[in-house]
């Protein structure tokens, strides 16, 4: 009743942190944003700043202290420009076609699968056996191996690894063995193992007869555990966590057994390695993304879709994809820049023909002459500028609002 | 009042359901339906949420799949066809628009996804437009539109391809009250008009009244009573359509027939008819029956809320355990906790069986 009399409620602070008005910031509140927000715009501008007159120095500006301000601490001059765009023209114009082409074709590649990846995962409910993935794992380390050990043709290889799977697959998981022929199996099975056991511990006549029970065990645990595994099935939570988990592990992991592979079929060195690897490596963030931006678009809209008369394709086509245009272009900036400043993997799989441009940033470090800075940021120059004329293009696709109206009242 | 659903019939289909099933999981969500739609009938699916009225419509669809029955438009069956070969158009609830086609496009995206271009196709959107009086709007996007003009786009979308069933799913639950009556008026309108068979899922008994040839009202996945508005209303088959239909429902009072009269605690009515010694439930509605003064009535009781409603007065009256409500004149007023009694006609009382529900049937008297 009388709330106005106490201070605690009414009582005003300081002017300095009293804002204006609803919705407004205090002036000792805009002081402090405004000085992180110029702090921050430094930290990120600078270093363009200083690419952009590292691009313009002589050797010696560079090398004899730093220098901030051109025409009054050095002299501009096109030296470097002349290096990268005369004399090693060749060079540059090969890296940077080489860049375009590469990540423009892994990112089409990643997107189309990706997102049709999501779109499954989001739509469809899938349940496969834990046994068919065992299986089809097993049947491609064994297609692997006859490859890698034997010297077998790979296509040769691959292809009678999935062979061995589809019919392994279709003798063991589809058709499941009755309870009472599997607990017979065991049984018999463990009254033999027991058998064995007994016949070793009554003489040492029979004392290696104790190896083959041990084994005969191991493979019943080993059986009965499978069993279990061929009867479970997961989920599409489980198989889109999958898919995730293959960022967790760092690149430079797998890409020695990437570079043996390619180098077994012959491929390294050419744009289609490249393509593909990094189609492969970026699809987890793909399907990620996509599949967040897939599952907004509410369901009733593809339901009706299809009582209109359309299929799978034309429902993807003409509803999905035109509703997640925004997700689709952030997430196509997001994946042609991952291609684009892709380091590791191109060291490993490119050498001269398939070089890409962040090799020839590093070749600019030298053994014999150190590190040519000049050059250096001429080509980052030059190869930070399709990324950000693609992320000018792309940011009108990121807008927001496109469901707007779909199903609200 | 009613027109006869076969007049309006060119070439409607009949649709027939016999037998369907559908589980999910171990929830048997629809036991064993069987319902037979006239040609041209506009029948009404009414139902509580979750009575398996919904899951009926989308195995109609084809969005749901079958787990036993079957189901037939005309002489096809269509059981396990895919939906887009069906020719069944359904109105979604949310309208489920396509928010990146402008409404033109909308409406012709049944032809686009069939190839049909040029002149065919935009005749047929004109003409479905001009029908739900949108053919000014053309060219705006669905977000531009107010809620009753998405639904008119929705119902266009539906009517353009001459579909041999319509479907609706609470097409006009998203609507503010005043346009919904609106809408509800023109709905019925255009399906007399087209005379397409429809069928219209809803859990607002006010809309099945107004709207249906025929109401089925269906609870806990199984068919309650299937009839005309007027039957169901007045001839409620047992306690659970007795308590759904009518606004207030029916008032339902628990008591025991002995020796030719209904008791109950503060309660002894002889009966004008035969029935069994028992326990049964006794109904009546809210406008077969009349507040008078204490001792004057069937039964006292005490006056609990009085509403007024505009042309009537509704009064809610506790005795015991029970408390009913009876409509009276908009003039009627009575003090709270005022002592009253309550008279209603005794022949248009119904009596339920208090076990299973199902209405008894009064023996000669």
């Amino acid at each position: 009743m009388n709330s106005s009399a106490e201070p605690g409620f009414v009582g005003r602070r300081s002017r300095w942190f009293e804002p204006a008005g609803i919705g407004k910031l205090s002036p000792g509140g805009k002081l402090i944003t405004y000085f992180f927000l110029l702090l921050w715009a430094f930290v990120v501008l600078f270093p363009i700043y200083w690419l952009l007159i590292t691009a313009f120095k002589l050797p010696p500006d560079v090398n004899n202290g730093p220098t901030y301000l051109p025409w009054i601490d050095f002299q501009p001059s096109l030296h470097a420009w002349r290096n990268i765009f005369v004399e090693d023209f060749a060079d540059t114009f090969r890296s940077y076609s080489n860049s375009i082409i590469i990540s423009f074709f892994s990112t089409i590649l990643c997107v189309i699968i990706g997102s049709l990846a999501a779109y499954a995962l989001v739509r469809i409910q899938y349940k496969p056996k834990f046994g068919s993935i065992l299986l089809f794992v097993l049947s491609l380390v064994g297609a692997f191996i006859a490859v890698g050990q034997w010297g077998i043709d790979w296509r040769f290889g691959v292809t009678a690894g999935l062979a061995v799977f589809f019919l392994l697959w279709r003798a063991t998981v589809r058709r499941h063995l009755s309870d009472r022929q599997m607990s017979l199996a065991l049984g018999v099975l463990l009254v033999v193992a027991a058998s064995l056991f007994f016949a070793a511990s009554l003489s040492a006549e029979f004392a290696e007869y104790g190896r083959p029970g041990s084994i005969i065990l191991v493979l019943l645990v080993i059986g009965w555990s499978t069993a279990h595994w061929l009867k479970s099935s997961i989920g599409n939570a489980d198989i889109l966590f999958w898919v995730i988990s293959q960022r967790i592990l760092p690149p430079v992991v797998v890409v020695l057994p990437i570079y043996i592979m390619f180098q077994r079929i012959g491929l390294l060195d050419t744009h289609f390695a490249l393509i593909l690897t990094y189609a492969v490596v970026n699809l987890p963030i793909v399907v990620w993304l996509m599949h967040d931006f897939i599952s907004t678009i509410p369901l009733d809209l593809e339901e009706s879709a299809q009582l209109d008369g359309a299929s799978h394709l034309q429902i993807f086509w003409e509803i999905v994809l035109p509703l997640s245009r925004p997700g689709l272009a952030a997430t196509t900036l997001l994946t042609l820049i991952l291609s684009w400043n892709e380091y590791l993997l191109a060291t490993f799989l490119s050498t001269t023909k398939a070089q890409t441009m962040p090799l020839m940033v590093a070749a600019q470090i030298t053994q014999e002459r150190g590190i040519y800075w000049w050059n250096m940021a001429v080509v980052i120059i030059i190869m930070i500028i399709p990324v950000v004329a693609m992320a000018f293009v792309l940011q009108r696709f990121i807008a927001k609002g496109v469901l707007l109206g779909a199903v609200k009242g | 009042m009613q027109e006869d659903p076969k007049q309006s019939a060119g070439n409607a289909k009949r649709l027939t359901i016999t037998g369907l099933n559908k589980w999910f999981d171990q929830v048997h969500v629809v036991k064993d339906l069987n319902i037979d739609v006239e040609p041209g009938e506009f029948l009404v699916l009414l139902g509580p949420s979750g009575c398996g009225k919904t899951t009926a419509l989308r195995m109609i669809a084809g969005l749901e799949a079958v787990a036993s029955g079957a189901i037939v438009i005309g002489e096809t069956e269509i059981t396990n066809l895919l939906p887009k070969y069906r020719n069944i158009a359904m109105v979604f609830q949310s309208y489920a628009l396509y928010p990146h086609k402008t409404v033109a496009e909308n409406i012709g995206f049944p032809f686009k996804v069939r190839g049909i271009k040029g002149e065919v196709r935009d005749a047929a959107v004109r003409d479905a437009a001009a029908q739900v009086h949108m053919e000014s709007m053309l060219d705006r996007y669905p977000r531009q539109l107010s809620g009753g003009e998405r639904q008119r786009v929705a119902l266009a979308r539906a009517i353009v391809r001459r579909p041999d069933v319509f479907l609706m799913d609470e097409p006009l639950s998203n609507l503010d009250a005043k346009l919904r009556i609106y809408m509800r008026a023109e709905l019925k309108h255009m399906q007399h008009e087209l005379g397409t068979t429809t069928i219209y899922v809803t859990h607002d008994q006010v809309e099945a009244m107004t709207l249906a040839h025929r109401v089925v009202i269906m609870n806990h996945g199984e068919l309650q009573q299937i009839g005309t508005p007027l039957e169901v209303y007045n001839n409620p088959s047992n306690t659970f359509v007795a308590g759904f239909m009518g606004s207030p429902p029916m008032n339902l009072i628990n008591g025991n027939i002995s020796q030719g009269s209904f008791q109950t605690e503060g309660m002894n009515i002889p009966m004008n008819g035969k029935l069994q010694d028992g326990a049964v439930v006794l109904g009546f509605r809210p406008e077969d029956a009349d507040i008078v003064d204490s001792g004057q009535g069937h039964f006292n009781a005490r006056v609990f809320t009085v509403e007024l409603a505009g042309d009537y007065t509704l009064v809610t009256v506790v005795f015991g355990d029970n408390s009913v409500t009876v409509k009276m004149p908009s003039d009627y007023d009575a003090a709270y906790d005022s002592e009253a009694a309550v008279r209603f006609s005794m022949e248009k009382t119904l009596f339920f069986d208090a076990k299973s529900g199902e209405r008894l049937e009064m023996g000669g008297s």
